[in-house]
């Protein structure tokens, strides 16, 4: 069983190939002195740049590799691992292409969206490896399906016990059950939280309630209660670490898209205007 | 009273299951209490909801604990209620039938509205997976794509369309035809100062889409830029249609876009001949280190003004020259100073003479009238000490002189003792026939005396070689042929040597003989200057002396036609 | 004196009928008798347009009855229509009681009607045997019934199921869904049941979705009511419908009282026939399941066969061209010839009836092979069973140097170690001269072992020799291991069964010819795991060697058959054999020292332990998720379901998990995989690398689904829109990659409805090449697949 990361993946091979590229392009741009200032106008500019667009569109075309499942391209891990370590080489390279001219020209902003993507890139690297660990913690060997179907039992047990108890409480219990939510929108996912979740209100109701000791029935129902708000918390973290597995994915891809956009316009205007 | 209770399933295929009750009660609760005569276990109804109870043989519904009870749709406390009637009481519907056999009261009870699987209900309110909060990267990704492309590369092409593009004619300085086109982000780099003027009209440069910037597009503005070499002898000459690219890299920024680093002619110059096997040129890299000796153009057949350009001083020891004139600059400058006509004696500077044109960079040629005629005045009798001999032209001498002479013929009263009596006659006397013959025969001799005597041609060979001519009545001063370039490919300026002694470069001092070249050597110039990257001299390269578009060769422009020869072209030539 | 006919079949599935269609075409005196009220009731019983499949394929067809692969009512009403044809006398609701037999003439007596005179009888009545049915009084109330179609058809009814037993459950859980339902079981507990639907059922009585009743058994039955013997007293239970599932007692009672012997006790043991399908009472013949011949078509021939036996002409059977076909490898040589001498030559296979043997053949393929020719390589995962015709073949025992080799001569056979194990292949066989090998199926092999106790014993002895050669005394030549072979027995244990306890006597050892094992040690009051056994290793031989206590307990991980060596017998050998003691004892230390480095890692012990409770040690190629690891993308998912026309065959989510380790639901490729045991068609089989895989002949049964425990089974039939990248990616159109949304399988029942299901799982992505695509789409490397040998390995990763 391949116990190992991506970033240490069969022995740094794609770290090294990046360094090697790195390395090759570094030593090229020094000895190299060109007509001016060096640019991306110089045979090694353009030679950098063609480099760094190719790059770019490999890289991207990891999504597609990603999702063609037919044919032997080797494993998904290698594309992976060389497609983070080329992904920073990237940034050495087209640095070099620049030879650090910048400037509020959409050159530059090509530059930004690169520098954009890899940063979403590194973070979602970083999440890669810090969040599975975390999901297997905080689930601690119940898969998520498992703790809704027993939220579900949960649930109708509170429902039955209730009934037994006086109407107040049936009524605010019902009432818990009908008005938990788990995930919703967007940001209740990532804060893996929920406030003013209802069962935790019952629950509070149920404590006091019982102030001058609990009867039985109440004490099967709190017991639930508290079983039922513990499994809650855990399904709301579940959900907010595996949006967190995905979300950096919405802006990894969307600048992507951008960055290919502005390639295309980086190369055709500086044609353009040769 | 005896009460049936019919409870009613109805099942999906349409047909009911009926479980019916019998029990006898005055009062009939409805309650979610186990208690209650009818059960009613359901979440959304009481533990004691509601009862029917009879007064004076007519049923009423109560409503328990505050509740309300809706009776055919109207929520009531308490009602008379009839067969017929329906009541419902949370999700259930309880009917009031006509009562059957051996009953008082029969009711039917359905649930109608039961609970939901809470494992359907608990996802039906819940999102757990990302993609159904209803984000979509795709969309997000277009969004950017599209949005990026359109902004930075489509509206400004179009625009650019419409903007009536296409060639700006910048030579005529019209600056109210620069636009301001809407590229102005496509901009790699800032324009150098000498062309920051064009603002944002790329067209100004940039005339053809696709199309790298033509030198025809520079030679618009600068006509007169001509070659580097003559590009009918040289095929490397002519770089292309894109030479001007090739060394001036605009969007570079401010700072000129001209070329001062020596390695750029090194590139061709440390190995020439690989590149123009017909060339006279000595290769170099370096001023410091291997630049060839200075090679002063000088005359060398003055009849015939013909300059030897390539005389090597470092070649020849004393390098000559023959300019036709005769003079001694160490008579001029000498310590103890010239006498000087009305001043007496004076000490006299280089500048008294060589005087640097207004740009400072050579010097302005010699005239005797300013420079000789204050000491050197040219009479040639005392008895006239205000005549003076015209400087240049021998015959037009002979003329005034003759004109003197015949004059004071005519009128007599020449003191000169050696003279004839009758010209030593009392002035305005006539004269006879004869006496008037002879008269006029001694002014013609005695100009003859002059002209070939010591205040005639020996004051001119002086300074110039005289030599007779049988064609004319007089003898003939040879011309005089003086570089006024001395080295036609460099650009040595005075002015910004000021600061240094003449004598430094020039050794006037002590040449006492016009033949001399007074051009310094390369190691006069070594001594101050170095090659690029001198650190304990001058730092020089290349174009401080030299430039690269020779002056007089073909222009960039005219991409060929008759092709002038070098010497037609040398500027230096006829003075 | 009623008219004595010619021939009376009993029972109209496809056998019969097919004998009475042909009887009445041949205008031969004959009757047709059915219990129920409606011909071939076992199809009868299908599901509604099941899809009926007419395998195998090779088979021709010989019957007056149309058959070919169609909906049940397609074909049901096609035989309707041909006994109408033909005339055939039929009589329903003709449940036969007894058959006797009087100088030549049968009397068949009819539960409730007048008997039947016969000269000749067939017996085509299945194995479905008759459905027992309650003794209280009241048992044929129209209210109580034996079986249950469609569950839904009930609603809002009190409805009391009657036994214990998987359809009892399944019938209670699946009506308590829109009915009150009551259970009532003899016992205390649901013993009979497998262990999925113990837990369903438990599950349901402590929802209270179910009601149950134990050590209950009715006693009167009344119209709306049924009343109940309980510990305390009687109950009166009101109820709309009862239904009783008390199983169906198998048919051989019933056919032994006629007069018919069975070759063996054995449960599965089929009545012995001759060719002409005639039983060793003259006039009484044997045809379709009875008679050992599950398959429709081959019903339908036999039918048509046996009533022309019966006429008097022998005609050859329907398979004669494809037997000749089979032997005509062998040069032109008469397939009845043949059969002779392989009953004469082999003697695993004397003892087979000649149509078993027909069937072995047909079941069989023929090889003939040249000197040097390789059977099978050593590792292989073949696990068919191979018997020597003619000619020797070498058994490479020492795979360093194939010269070395035990030759097996004339009815000698081979290759039932895996057959046994599950295992690959131990050694390398190669033909050592010219040779003649039949091979036969594992399935027809298996069936054999059951029916044909020589068959059986043959096998065991040879089986045990040659494993003690294999595993225990490798190069010990077979006459020096009698002695050991002789007081050795085959022992089986089920899982979590102990082999033996920490601290018992150790008088004995085991050699684990199949299953595997855990060991383990009491550490501070708790089991704690210290090492896993696949088969082909032993256990227990430190006692011996030590004379001491058990140093620890040996737990079968799964169904474990183990050969059970006598203490001295070892002893002896390892005083006789030096080569055997240094090995045995290097195996020791090696173990001491194991067991020493397992104690300190407890966690690596858990690991096993848990890997063992998922039943993963019966696998031979595992999925496994790294947790740390796996970033929930579910990449393997989609690529499983996009490498197999849009069906996944793999769950990531769901699944349990321990330490890091998470065990998707997916096939673990068992070593005896329980989804083989019963397939109509024989579709599944196990690829030489191991695959165990469903080829195209599935009739979509659902047997496979039902029978695998781990529910890595499911029915579907392939999404219509494929999932198309580019389209999908850019503009989002169709299908996403492994999209379930577009799938209409439900993982409940089998084949159903219009579309025809079949049954899907893992192939372990056999013929696509790079591998399992799982493991090939895994972005982060979390998914690999290991097989029960690697588990220590995993373990001492210890995450």
């Amino acid at each position: 069983m391949a116990h190992e990361s991506i970033l240490i993946y069969r022995k740094f091979r794609y770290l090294k190939w990046a360094l090697l590229l790195v390395a090759i392009s570094s030593v090229l741009y020094i000895a190299h002195a060109p007509v001016g200032s060096p640019n991306g106008g110089t045979w090694l500019g353009y030679t950098l740049g063609t480099i760094s667009a190719g790059l770019m569109v490999w890289l991207a075309w990891f999504g597609i590799r990603k999702r063609s499942y037919k044919g032997s391209s080797g494993r998904l891990e290698d594309w992976l691992s060389a497609h983070v370590y080329l992904g920073l080489a990237l940034l050495i390279v087209a640095t070099l292409h620049s030879g650090f001219q910048f400037g509020w020209n959409i050159h530059t902003l090509l530059y930004a969206l690169m520098m954009g993507v890899a940063l979403s890139g590194a973070v979602g690297l970083y999440f890669y490896s810090r969040f599975p660990r975390l999901l297997s913690q905080n689930r601690g060997g119940l898969s998520a399906e498992v703790m809704l179907s027993q939220i579900a039992d949960l649930d109708r047990d509170i429902r039955t016990l209730a009934m037994t108890l006086d109407d107040q409480t049936n009524n605010v219990v019902y009432e818990s059950i009908k008005n938990t939510r788990i995930g919703n929108d967007f940001l209740r996912q990532l804060s893996g939280t929920d406030p003013q979740c209802p069962t935790s209100a019952a629950r509070h109701y149920v404590e006091r309630a019982g102030g001058q000791g609990l009867s039985t029935a109440r004490r099967d129902l709190l017991a639930r209660l508290v079983k039922k708000e513990g499994l809650l918390r855990r399904l709301r973290r579940d959900i907010q670490l595996r949006l967190g597995l995905q979300v950096w994915l919405y802006v990894h891809v969307p600048l992507t898209f951008a960055m290919l956009a502005a390639l295309i316009a980086h190369v055709v205007t500086v044609f353009y205007y040769w | 009273m005896k009460v049936l209770v019919k409870y009613i399933t109805r099942k999906t295929s349409g047909g009911t299951a009926v479980r019916e009750e019998n029990f006898d009660s005055e009062v009939v609760a409805f309650g979610r209490a186990t208690t209650c005569d009818v059960e009613l276990p359901d979440s959304r109804v009481l533990l004691q909801h509601a009862q029917i109870v009879r007064r004076s043989e007519s049923l009423y519904i109560e409503a328990l604990a505050g509740e309300t009870v809706s009776v055919n749709g109207h929520l009531v406390k308490t009602r008379r209620i009839h067969e017929g009637d329906e009541l419902r009481i949370g999700p259930y519907v309880i009917i009031l039938e006509t009562p059957e056999t051996q009953a008082e009261i029969t009711l039917s009870v359905e649930m109608t509205a039961p609970q939901d699987d809470e494992l359907a209900s608990l996802l039906a309110r819940s999102k757990l997976r990302t993609d159904e909060v209803g984000i979509s990267k795709r969309q997000l990704s277009w969004m950017m794509f599209v949005a990026v492309l359109a902004a930075i590369l489509i509206i400004p092409m179009v625009a650019t369309w419409f903007s009536g593009s296409g060639r700006i004619d910048i030579s005529a300085m019209d600056r109210s035809a620069l636009t301001h086109a809407p590229t102005t982000l496509w901009n790699t780099g800032e324009l150098s100062s000498s062309h920051r003027f064009f603002g944002n009209s790329c067209e100004v440069c940039h005339v053809q889409p696709f199309v790298p910037v033509q030198d025809g597009t520079c030679t618009s503005c600068h006509p007169k830029i001509s070659h580097h070499a003559d590009p009918h002898m040289f095929a490397f000459a002519s770089f292309g249609d894109t030479a001007c690219q090739s060394c001036h890299k605009e969007h570079q920024g401010k700072e000129s876009i001209a070329r001062d680093d020596q390695a750029f002619c090194a590139d061709c110059h440390q190995d020439l001949s690989s590149h123009a096997a017909e060339t006279t040129l000595l290769n170099v890299t370096d001023f410091a280190l291997d630049h060839p000796g200075f090679r002063p153009s000088v005359a060398k057949n003055v009849a015939a003004h013909v300059m030897d350009r390539k005389l090597a001083m470092s070649d020849t020891p004393t390098p000559t020259e023959n300019s036709g004139l005769i003079f001694n600059h160490e008579d001029h400058v000498r310590a103890d100073g010239v006498e000087h006509p009305e001043k007496g004696n004076i000490q006299l500077e280089c500048s008294n003479c060589h005087v640097s044109d207004d740009g400072g960079v050579s010097m302005l040629p010699i005239s005797f009238e300013s420079h000789c005629h204050d000491c050197h005045a040219l009479r040639f009798d005392t008895q006239f000490p205000d005549r003076e001999m015209v400087h240049g032209d021998p015959l037009a001498v002979f003329s005034q002189i003759s004109d003197v002479y015949e004059a004071v013929a005519m009128r007599g009263g020449y003191q000169e003792p050696e003279a004839p009596a009758i010209l030593r006659r009392r002035p305005n006397t006539t004269l006879t026939a004869p006496e008037k013959e002879a008269a006029q025969n001694w002014a013609l001799s005695k100009t003859q005396e002059v002209m070939n005597g010591r205040f005639g041609r020996g004051i001119c060979e002086e300074c110039h070689k005289v030599v007779d001519d049988s064609s004319s009545p007089v003898w003939r001063v040879e011309p005089v042929y003086i570089a006024t370039q001395w080295f036609p490919k460099a650009t040595f300026t005075h002015k910004k040597h000021n600061s240094v002694d003449c004598g430094t470069c020039h050794a006037a001092k002590t040449s006492i003989s016009s033949a001399d070249v007074l051009m310094p050597t390369i190691e006069t110039c070594r001594s101050c200057h170095g090659g690029e990257y001198a650190t304990d001299l001058v730092p020089s390269t290349c174009v401080d002396c030299h430039r690269f578009h020779q002056i007089g060769l073909e222009l960039m422009q005219q991409n060929s036609s008759s092709a002038p020869s070098l010497e037609a072209a040398a500027p230096e030539d006829g003075q | 004196m009623p008219e004595i006919v010619k021939v009376a079949i009993v029972g109209s599935g496809p056998a019969g009928a097919s004998a009475a269609a042909h009887a009445a075409k041949l205008g031969m005196a004959h009757v047709l008798l059915e219990r129920t009220d409606h011909a071939s009731d076992t199809i009868y019983k299908y599901q509604k347009g099941k899809f009926v499949m007419a395998t195998p394929d090779i088979l021709p067809l010989r019957s007056d009855l149309q058959f070919q692969a169609g909906k049940r009512e397609v074909i049901l009403g096609a035989w309707d229509q041909g006994l109408e044809d033909h005339q055939v006398n039929i009589r329903f609701n003709a449940d036969v009681e007894a058959i006797s037999n009087k100088d030549g003439v049968f009397t068949l007596s009819i539960r409730g009607g007048d008997p039947v005179l016969a000269e000749n009888v067939v017996l085509s009545i299945g194995l479905q045997g008759n459905i027992n049915k309650l003794r209280c009084k009241g048992a044929d109330l129209p209210f109580v019934q034996y079986q249950l179609d469609d569950p839904d058809e009930y609603e809002a009814e009190t409805i009391v199921v009657i036994g214990a037993g998987d359809a009892a459950i399944e019938n209670a859980v699946a009506l308590s869904r829109l009915n009150t339902v009551i259970i009532i079981n003899r016992r205390g507990e649901f013993a009979r049941a497998k262990q999925s639907n113990l837990s369903l059922i438990t599950d349901a009585i402590s929802r209270g979705d179910v009601q149950c009743y134990y050590n209950a058994s009715p006693s009167l039955i009344e119209p709306g009511m049924i009343v109940l013997e309980t510990e305390d007293g009687e109950a009166k239970v009101p109820c709309d419908r009862i239904i009783a599932r008390l199983g169906a007692s198998p048919p051989r009672k019933f056919v032994e009282s006629c007069g018919i012997e069975f070759p063996s006790s054995d449960a599965g043991a089929l009545p012995e026939v001759s060719e002409t399908y005639e039983s060793n009472v003259p006039g009484l013949y044997i045809i379709g399941a009875l008679g050992g011949y599950p398959l429709i078509k081959q019903a339908l021939n036999q039918g048509y066969e046996v009533v022309e036996y019966i006429a008097g002409n022998a005609i050859a059977p329907a398979d004669q061209p494809i037997l000749e076909e089979r032997f005509s490898g062998m040069g032109d040589v008469k397939v009845n010839e043949v059969l002779a001498a392989i009953r004469k030559s082999i003697p695993i296979f004397a003892g087979l009836n000649p149509l078993l043997l027909r069937e072995t053949m047909l079941e069989s393929k023929v090889h003939v092979l040249k000197e040097g020719e390789i059977v099978f390589q050593r590792n292989d995962y073949s696990d068919t069973f191979f018997t020597v015709f003619r000619g020797t073949v070498g058994i490479q025992i020492n795979p360093a140097d194939p010269t070395q080799m035990v030759t097996l001569g004339e009815g000698e056979f081979f290759g039932e170690m895996g057959l046994i194990s599950g295992r690959r292949r131990t050694a390398t066989v190669v033909a050592a001269v010219d040779c003649v090998l039949f091979e036969t199926t594992r399935r027809t092999m298996l069936k054999l072992i059951q029916s044909v106790d020589d068959v059986r014993r043959a096998m065991d002895k040879t089986a045990i020799l040659r494993q003690v050669q294999m595993y225990l005394t490798p190069g010990v030549p077979a006459e020096d291991l009698q002695s050991l072979v002789e007081t050795a027995e085959i022992h089986r244990f089920k899982a979590g069964e102990v082999l033996f306890e920490e601290g018992d006597e150790g008088d004995h050892m085991h050699l684990i010819r199949a299953g595997s094992c855990t060991i383990s040690k009491r550490i501070g009051g708790k089991d704690v795991v210290l090492n896993y056994v696949p088969s082909g290793n032993y256990v227990g031989e430190m006692a011996l060697l030590s004379d001491m206590p058990r140093s620890a307990t040996v737990r079968a991980a799964h169904n474990v058959e183990s050969i059970c060596i006598t203490g001295q017998s070892f002893k002896a050998l390892m005083q006789s054999n030096e080569s055997v003691r240094t090995a045995v004892e290097s195996k020791f230390r090696e173990r001491i020292r194991s067991n020493e480095q397992m104690e300190g890692r407890p966690e690596a012990g858990n690991i096993i332990q848990f890997l063992v409770e998922q039943g993963v040690g019966e696998g031979t190629d595992v999925l496994l998720i790294d947790e740390s690891l796996c970033v929930h993308c579910d990449n393997c998912e989609k690529a499983c379901a996009e490498t197999h026309d849009g069906i996944s065959r793999l769950d990531r989510g769901a699944g349990p998990s321990f330490a890091t380790i998470h065990v998707p639901t997916s096939c673990r490729h068992c070593q005896h995989p329980h989804c083989m045991a019963d397939c109509p068609p024989n579709a599944i089989h196990r690829a030489p690398d191991g695959e165990v895989f469903i080829d195209d002949s599935c009739i979509g049964c659902g047997n496979c689904q039902r029978n695998c425990p781990y529910g890595v089974i499911q029915m579907a039939s392939p999404p219509e829109e494929k999932f198309d990248l580019f389209g999908w990616l850019m503009f989002g159109k169709g299908p996403g990659p492994g999209d379930k949304t577009h799938l209409s399988n439900d993982k409940s029942t089998g084949a159903g409805g219009d579309v025809i299901k079949r049954a899907v799982k893992c192939d372990m992505c056999k013929g696509i090449d790079g591998g399992a695509a799982c493991v090939r789409a895994c972005p982060t490397g979390a998914a690999a697949r290991v097989s029960p040998e690697d588990f220590m390995s995993l373990a001492m990763l210890g995450r």
